[in-house]
């Protein structure tokens, strides 16, 4: 999948640069955001799924 | 890594890092619903509560008004009765009032004529008392006259008392003469006629000078005829004695005088010697024929 195409029979490996990092990020702050919103819904409402 | 996966990569970091703080400001902002939805309940409750207290509380006042009303009608009722009375009373008291101030006008007239009344009287009142004193200077020198004359006048009683003495000594020698008269006149048939009064009466005002002279028609008696007629009803020639039909009841009295008569012709006297209630009986002289039962009797000849 590399642009440089990479010898058949290797093994692939993650590069783990900066843009692994950044989608992380990105998966933690959707995450975060998504379980403050879950809380939010819980301490407020009561149920998360429900209507009250 | 292609370039493309790079952008796209940092595109949906940039992406989704913008919306997580968009949904994370909207979540944290948005409002609680719930409790907004609590309190608006609680809220509505109350108010339901509040309602239905207040339509309790509207309930009792409106039977307290209606039972006030009730009452204040009833007040109403017995007000305007006590009104229609009130108007009845005003009514007689405003006649009583024209009456009365009709009366005030009638009281005010006569007041106004009794004032001039009273006036005219007090002048003539003044006038009254003037005369009045001089009417009391008079009464005094009245008075002193007075006195003088009732000193004179109890002088002439003194004598009038002694006057009155001599006539009463005269009167009874008068009725002893006149009763010795009467008999010697019945003898003959008569009777004395009433005197006709000739002394003056004495009264207080009159002043007697001297004791009064009784006149000759006073002292000399009048005569008249009795005038008895009658029958004789029995007679005794023997005894010279004869009975009439008239008696005391008819004014005979003893001693007294009849002439026996027959037509025109004298036949005796008859001389009375006892008297009955209706008859009586007499002795017979100067007899010049002997009499009959029947013949005329009477006290007088040729009375009618």
């Amino acid at each position: 999948m590399s642009p440089n195409g990479q010898a058949k029979g290797k093994q692939v490996k993650a590069s783990h640069n900066i843009y692994t990092v950044v989608l992380a990020v990105a998966t933690g702050a959707v995450l975060a955001v998504a379980g403050f919103v879950l809380y939010m819904c819980h301490s407020q409402y009561g149920a998360i799924f429900k209507l009250p | 890594m292609s370039t493309l996966t790079k952008v796209l990569i940092i595109l949906l970091t940039v992406s989704s890092i913008f919306l997580c703080g968009i949904v994370a400001t909207y979540v944290a902002q948005a409002d609680n619903y719930k409790k907004l939805y609590d309190s608006g309940q609680a809220k509505v409750r109350s108010a339901q509560n509040d309602a239905r207290q207040a339509n309790d509380q509207f309930n009792k006042l409106k039977e307290t008004t209606q039972q006030e009303k009730a009452a204040l009608q009833a007040k109403i009722g017995v007000i305007e009765s006590e009104m229609i009375t009130l108007k009845n009373d005003l009514r007689t008291l405003e006649v009583e009032k024209n009456q009365a101030i009709n009366a005030m006008e009638n009281a005010n007239s006569l007041s106004k004529g009794l004032q001039e009344t009273t006036d005219n009287l007090q002048t003539l009142f003044q006038n009254k008392e003037t005369e009045l004193v001089k009417v009391a200077s008079e009464l005094t020198k009245e008075r002193n006259q007075n006195k003088e004359v009732t000193a004179a006048i109890l002088e002439k009683m003194a004598i009038i008392a002694q006057l009155e003495e001599q006539l009463n000594q005269l009167q009874k020698e008068k009725e002893n003469l006149q009763a010795k008269l009467v008999q010697v006149v019945r003898q003959y048939g008569k009777t004395m006629a009433k005197p006709t009064p000739s002394v003056p009466t004495v009264n207080d005002n009159v002043e007697v000078a001297s004791p009064p002279t009784p006149s000759k028609s006073a002292t000399v008696a009048k005569t008249r005829d009795i005038g008895l007629k009658g029958l004789i009803t029995q007679v005794d020639l023997k005894n010279s004695l004869a009975m009439i039909s008239v008696g005391a009841a008819d004014g005979v009295k003893d001693d007294m005088r009849f002439y026996v008569t027959r037509g025109d012709a004298f036949i005796c006297e008859l001389l009375i010697l006892d008297v009955d209630a209706e008859r009586a009986v007499g002795f017979l002289e100067r007899v010049q024929s002997p009499p009959k039962s029947g013949d005329n009797v009477s006290t007088n000849i040729g009375a009618k």
